[in-house]
């Protein structure tokens, strides 16, 4: 079964010192500066950056961590990276909270999984995509140390 | 005569009080009302609520799941803040329940399946969950924990499938 995992975290970047966005309600969002930083992420994480809204393709346990644009509320990109080396960069730049949401993220899916396992008696549907974590993270605007908060509408 | 009514009534009423402590006179509708409410609450995002309703050895493995999946990705983390976070449905817990809810709809257990209650004894109880397309039925187990009937999803889900298995699919997504 292909492994797909998706991982919706939200990195927002500050543009016009917008305010929150409400796309991504009750995520946690981590602020940078601008696009750039996503770039660097994505290249410390061994990954790439996927600039658009459309959601990019991703393999085996790599995730794809949306950038949305705080001032439009709009995806502009992906940082696209093996989930592992996504963690690994978010922490050693101070994105603890956006890290330890993602492995969240790693074992909510795991369990949920069991869960409807268990209930179905083993049988998963055909051709079902693995998808990890819907979490959005949302983190308030704060400058490049990337504080957080979370957004409930 | 009336002083062995008024003890056999005595009797009866602190001996079903016993039987039932929670005062309901039927625990059955206590148990189904628990868990039916936990997956309610997790449909609602209701997380908080959920995470309340559930046994104490599921919160614990569910923190400890977290916890190793971090460890594993090189992050590092405080056990005492991860719970604070579920406690207060922080970012890590919604983050932990957003996941679990894109690979589990809560209206399988809620739309799709037939209740049906099964053993009940003071601290544990059983319902028999038939999913509609399963030959087998699954087994929840419901614990009585401070007065409060709660679910065991750890207890169902992740024994007899062995901590192998779902070690095996936490490691799998943790890469």
């Amino acid at each position: 079964m292909k492994k797909v995992t998706t991982l919706f975290v939200v990195l927002s970047f500050l543009i016009n010192f917008g305010l929150t966005v409400s796309s991504y309600a009750e995520a946690v969002t981590a602020n940078i500066a601008s696009e750039a930083i996503a770039q660097e992420i994505a290249a410390q994480a061994g990954g790439t950056y996927v600039a658009g809204a459309a959601a990019p393709a991703v393999t085996g346990t790599q995730v794809a961590l949306p950038v949305v644009s705080q001032a439009t509320g709009n995806v502009v990109g992906y940082v696209v990276a093996e989930q592992a080396s996504l963690v690994s960069t978010l922490n050693a730049a101070g994105y603890t909270s956006v890290a330890s949401s993602v492995a969240a993220s790693t074992a909510g899916t795991a369990a949920g999984m069991a869960v409807g396992t268990g209930v179905s008696v083993g049988t998963i549907a055909a051709g079902a995509a693995v998808v990890g974590g819907a979490s959005a993270l949302v983190v308030a605007a704060g400058g490049s140390g990337g504080t957080t908060t979370s957004h409930h509408h | 005569m009336r002083k062995s009514i008024f003890l056999f009534l005595l009797l009866f009423t602190f001996g079903f009080g016993e039987a039932f402590p929670d005062g309901t006179g039927n625990p059955e509708d206590a148990i189904l009302e628990s868990s039916e409410r936990f997956f309610i609450s997790l449909k609602k995002n209701d997380f908080n609520t959920a995470w309340n309703l559930l046994s104490l050895k599921s919160r614990e493995t569910i923190i400890s799941d977290i916890i190793r999946a971090t460890r594993k990705a090189g992050g590092g983390t405080n056990k005492d803040d991860i719970i604070k976070d579920f406690e207060n449905s922080g970012v890590i817990s919604t983050s932990y329940w957003n996941a679990f809810l894109n690979t589990f709809n809560p209206d399988m257990i809620l739309e799709e399946c037939k209740w049906e209650m099964g053993v009940i004894d003071k601290q544990k109880a059983e319902i028999i969950i038939t999913h509609r397309k399963a030959s087998d039925p699954v087994t929840l187990k419901v614990l009585r924990e401070d007065g409060v009937w709660r679910v065991g999803l750890v207890e169902t889900f992740w024994a007899g499938r062995t901590d192998s298995f779902l070690q095996k699919l936490v490691n799998l997504f943790a890469g």
